[in-house]
């Protein structure tokens, strides 16, 4: 026996979840919903990971897409509109050994979250971030997100949207540390599932837009992009996914991409029609922040309150006199 | 032959002395001549003394140099080295005139004892090495007790490890255990009553707070969901086990003192393991216990029944290994049968017990009882049976060579598994005037005690596990020297030569008596190896001898007898075998290696009878291999394609769990494992919900096929519209 007995009964005991272990309750997401599909997806690449429910948190903002930590049935935290990343930094900073998932909307992440999104990709955290982009505010009725095609017509644009849409992509490449930049569509399961798997084997903040279909605002609006299959180019290689039969017979355009290369993922993130789908980039090798940070020493009491006190008695006013 | 030599030879035969110029050498004060250096040991830079760190022990000269090294780096080196040595000088000195202390007290009075003859920049040189020298730690030179001390000292640096690792691990989980329970109490009803939220307050303020109408409104609040008894129970009681246990010392101010492990004799701390075994277990049970649930992985229909039995066969040696050893230092003169007995059952039953084992004296009398002594088989007698267990540490060398030794010693006494050390300290004999520092050596050197460490742990082989490589010249049989001494006119003289057991044994003066001095000149004298070597028919025609200097440094020829000369082939035959252990040479490698030599050299001579010029002359043709078309691994693969078919499907692997055809008809349409959507049953719906269901698919995966009840109404429109779908 060459571990040690503690760490034989775990594995020997170790507990198979199916797909029902990660389920909780009904999904009231309008039919049709592309949330639907994320929320399998991730399901799935629990199950193939047998993560542990008890040791897995899912940490969301405010929208549509941030209730599906309600549909997991592990940890979860329902944050507030934009702050999904700087509680999940804080689970990841305190909890290393726990595996933290980030769901956020188009509005949560890149309007009134954007400046977190930027920091968190430069920390580098081991965070598997998912920006499931609807281009438009689902939760509140049709709002303008930053991420809506100029001229679409919403509540906040009713003679449509004067800007050009911030692309998730290219300002997350454009960030300091960037470690894993991604994108999928909904509506291919087996591909989504594929690149969200990868995002979550990778050591480091990965980021996975998603490009999401809301038919109760947007009804027709990707409709041109789902109905044709060429208008969707694969990214496959070696080292990002690799394109299985019954998918390559639907979609035929394809490119094969080095993850590795920057330049080219920057150029690739900037196309959008075909809509690049696969790993833009990757680079196993930046540091994550909680690693550069991480203090053995144990937070016991005594320390947390001789730290405090340290920290007061800066601004301690001292009576005249009084030792100190 | 000269009859001056046969005097010689019946001495070496008989022991006898016949003739005057075959002189007995006892009280002649007689050293090896390997010696005529080595007169003042505090005036050499040698292994000792040690400094003892927190981390083992280093020897001085090692250190200084090392120190010099970084004082150098301020500028002036040659300066700085020379004061240094001059220091170190200093420090051994003191050392010899019986002065103790640490290396930085030593050190600062050295500096100001040399200092009155000393230069400039003399202070400067003392202060930087002296700096570099750190971390401090008590200076130890080669005394009688020397073993005892570093043994000592190495088995607590090993313990002091595993007592921080114990401790490290104990806070973590004693930390994860109580925020557990500290957790329940606050969000219990018990947790908020007034008195419990005004102490979580502070003390300061508290009359600005009405603690009690918090109490009314958090109570009604509290979660239904608290701890379950049976949790709460089996966490108090770890937090009980971990923190009264007595294996290690702990902060707590009362209760036990923690337990000793140091005993004089294996018996006892046998005795004291059994007393303290239950114990131990309950500790063990309760780290693993505690490691499962602090992280939320205690399940109790499983683990409570693993853990009902714990430790019901003993300990495992991954659960020993968190404990302290025991230690014991034995003395093999007091070794007598049932105490070899207890040593050998400590180290068998797998009882985490490091045994150290002196011997001072290498000569016993024999078993015979005729007043002989004989080279100790003692030692060999233990080191084999320990060895024969199987996972026990075996390690062996005399005091001279513990400094070389350190870092397999070390490694023997932090390991998990059961340790015997055997070391010779060079006291016993009666050696006169050589200090046990040379006397030990000259043991390792003769191979009368070879430096060996036997390591269970290390690989697969034999020469893996056993090594003998710290020894003097651990390739040859005898290490090789060049003795020079001075001649008869004055002038120095060379002699190349080997030191062997003959060699070790002239040096005791209880075994003068198989020795004799005669002349240099005689005819028939062989360096030992040689005569060792040689066989005769009937009378030899040789002595076995070796080069000796007298208290003046003066060279003597000494001879031995046949007795010295069959002990020294014992001697010779199991440093033989320790050297094939080693892997130094192997006899089943050897033949191995002669019989596959054999094979192929049969073999070459058969193929150049039957070669035909041409096939041999003729180089190989180079095929010119065409690059294969690489089929990249990853690009996008033909499928087959399917047929239409007349059944309604649905291409399941591309169903995005969208929802809208199981709110339809769930009966009709369901999900598969992987939650995505397949015609459950055709037959549950109508042809017109297959049409509908794939109108609504927003990804277009629903195929409705042909409709399989030819009465449903409005059949004809709705095959229309399946039309898009087929
Ligand atoms: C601080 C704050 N500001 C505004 C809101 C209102 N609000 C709720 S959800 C939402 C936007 C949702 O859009 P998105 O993030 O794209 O998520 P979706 O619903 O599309 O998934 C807004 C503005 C809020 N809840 N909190
Ligand atoms: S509003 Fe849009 S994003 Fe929100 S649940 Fe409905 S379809 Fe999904
Ligand atoms: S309608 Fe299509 S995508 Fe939606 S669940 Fe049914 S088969 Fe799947
Ligand atoms: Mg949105």
């Amino acid at each position: 026996m060459s571990a040690a007995p503690t760490e034989c009964l775990l594995r020997l005991y170790d507990e198979h979840h199916e797909l029902e272990d990660y389920q909780k309750g009904v999904t009231r997401w309008c039919p049709g919903c592309g949330d639907n599909a994320i929320l399998t997806a991730v399901q799935r690449l629990c199950r193939t990971e047998n993560l542990d429910p008890v040791k897995t948190v899912f940490v969301s903002g405010i929208g549509c897409s941030s209730r599906l930590p309600h549909y997991m049935n592990t940890y979860g935290f329902h944050g507030i509109h934009g702050r999904a990343l700087p509680i999940a930094e804080g689970v990841k900073m305190s909890r290393p050994e726990l595996t933290v998932f980030v769901n956020m909307g188009d509005g949560d992440c890149c309007s009134i979250g954007a400046a977190h999104w930027v920091h968190a990709i430069r920390y580098n955290m081991d965070l598997t971030v998912m920006l499931h982009d609807n281009q438009i505010y689902g939760l509140t009725k049709k709002q303008a997100s930053p991420t809506s095609p100029i001229g679409l017509k919403s509540n906040t644009t009713p003679k449509g949207a004067y800007l050009e849409a911030l692309n998730p992509l290219t300002v997350s490449l454009g960030v300091t540390n960037v470690s894993f930049v991604a994108q999928v569509v909904d509506w291919i399961p087996e591909v989504l599932y594929d690149v969200l798997h990868a995002a979550f084997l990778h050591k480091g903040l990965s980021f996975v837009r998603i490009l999401q279909r809301c038919p109760e605002w947007l009804p027709n609006m990707l409709d041109p992009w789902v109905q044709d299959p060429t208008r969707v180019k694969l990214l496959y290689h070696e080292d990002g996914i690799k394109v299985s039969p019954s998918v390559a017979k639907v979609y035929t355009t394809t490119e094969e991409h080095d993850p590795s290369n920057m330049n080219r993922a920057r150029e690739i993130a900037s196309e959008v029609d075909p809509v690049p789908v696969g790993i833009l980039y990757r680079n196993d090798d930046v540091p994550c922040y909680e690693d550069l940070r991480r203090d053995p020493t144990l937070r016991t009491p005594q320390f947390v309150k001789g730290g405090l006190e340290a920290e007061f008695d800066k601004f301690t006013i001292w009576p005249e006199g009084e030792e100190h | 032959m000269d009859s001056k030599d046969q005097a010689l030879i019946a001495f070496s035969l008989t022991g006898k002395r016949t003739a005057a110029h075959v002189e007995p050498i006892k009280d002649q004060g007689l050293k090896p001549a390997l010696f005529a250096r080595y007169r003042n040991l505090s005036e050499l830079r040698y292994d000792y003394p040690v400094v003892l760190l927190p981390t083992g022990y280093e020897s001085l000269s090692k250190r200084v140099d090392r120190a010099i090294e970084v004082g150098a780096t301020g500028g002036d080196p040659a300066r700085v080295r020379k004061h240094a040595y001059q220091i170190e000088k200093g420090v051994r000195r003191l050392l010899a005139s019986g002065q103790k202390g640490s290396l930085s007290k030593l050190w600062a009075t050295a500096a100001s004892q040399v200092k009155a003859k000393a230069e400039e920049g003399f202070d400067d040189s003392a202060k930087r090495v002296g700096q570099a020298l750190r971390p401090d730690g008590e200076l130890l030179d080669c005394s009688p007790d020397v073993a005892r001390t570093l043994f000592s000292h190495a088995w607590s640096v090993a313990q002091d490890k595993k007592a921080a690792a114990y401790r490290d691990r104990a806070e973590r989980l004693l930390l994860r255990l109580k925020d557990i329970l500290k957790a329940d109490l606050v969000s219990s009803v018990a947790g908020r009553t007034p008195e419990n939220l005004a102490q979580g307050f502070g003390s300061s303020q508290t009359d600005m707070f009405d603690f009690a109408a918090m109490s009314n409104l958090l109570v009604r609040t509290t979660p239904e969901t608290t701890l379950s008894e049976s949790r709460r129970k089996r966490i108090e009681w770890l937090v009980s086990v971990l923190e009264y246990q007595r294996f290690f010392q702990s902060d707590r101010a009362s209760g036990a003192a923690p337990y000793s492990f140091e005993f004089e004799t294996c018996h006892k701390a046998l005795k004291a393991y059994q007393e303290r075994a239950a114990e131990a277990i309950e500790l063990a049970k309760a780290l693993a216990m505690a490691e499962l649930e602090a992280y939320g992985d205690y399940r109790e229909s499983v683990h409570d029944a693993l853990f009902a039995g714990y430790g019901a066969r003993g300990l495992d040696a991954q659960d020993l290994k968190v404990f302290p050893d025991y230690y014991v230092f034995e003395r093999a003169d007091r070794l007598d049968g049932n105490e070899t007995e207890a040593v050998l059952q400590a180290l068998a039953s797998g009882v985490p017990i490091k045994v150290i084992v002196q011997v001072d004296d290498l000569w016993d009398p024999t078993s015979l009882g005729d007043g002989m002594l004989g080279l100790s088989s003692k030692t060999r007698r233990l080191a084999h049976s320990a060895m024969s267990l199987g996972d026990v540490f075996v390690f062996q060398s005399p005091a001279s060579h513990l400094v070389a030794t350190e870092p397999a010693l070390s490694k023997g006494m932090s390991s998990t598994n059961g340790g015997l050390f055997l070391v010779y300290s060079g006291t016993g004999g009666v050696t006169e005037g050589v200090p046990p520092y040379l006397v030990a050596a000259a043991a390792a050197e003769s191979r009368a005690f070879p430096v060996f460490s036997y390591d269970p742990t290390e690989g697969s082989e034999l020469a893996d596990r056993f090594d003998v490589a710290a020894n003097p010249q651990a390739d040859s049989g005898w290490p090789a020297h060049t003795v020079s001494f001075e001649g008869p006119n004055m002038q120095r003289l060379e002699e190349p030569g080997a030191f062997t057991l003959v060699d070790f044994a002239a040096m005791d003066g209880r075994l003068s008596d198989h020795f004799s001095t005669v002349p240099t000149d005689s005819g028939c004298l062989a360096p030992v190896p040689e005569f060792l070597d040689k066989t005769f028919a009937v009378v030899p025609d040789s002595v076995p001898s070796i080069p000796m200097v007298d208290e003046q440094n003066r060279f003597v020829r000494v001879i031995a007898d046949d007795w010295v000369i069959r002990e020294t082939k014992r001697c010779q035959g199991w440093w033989r075998n320790l050297q094939e252990w080693g892997g130094i040479s192997n006899s089943y490698a050897d033949r191995a290696i002669k019989a596959e030599r054999q094979h192929w050299e049969a073999k070459l001579a058969e193929a150049k009878q039957s070669a035909t010029p041409s096939a041999s002359a003729a180089p190989a043709a180079v095929v010119e291999s065409a690059p294969e078309p690489v089929a990249a691994e990853a690009a996008p693969a033909a499928v087959v394609e399917e047929k239409p078919s007349d059944d309604p499907y649905i291409e399941t692997e591309r169903c995005t769990t969208c929802n809208e055809c199981t709110l339809l008809n769930n009966q009709m349409f369901g999900y598969n494992e992987n939650k995505q959507a397949y015609i459950k049953d055709p037959d549950a719906g109508t042809f017109r919900q297959l049409v509908e269901a794939a109108e609504g698919c927003q990804v277009g995966i629903i195929h409705p096929g042909k409709p399989r009840n030819p009465k449903e109404p409005g059949l004809e429109e709705l095959i229309e519209r399946a039309k898009p779908f087929a």
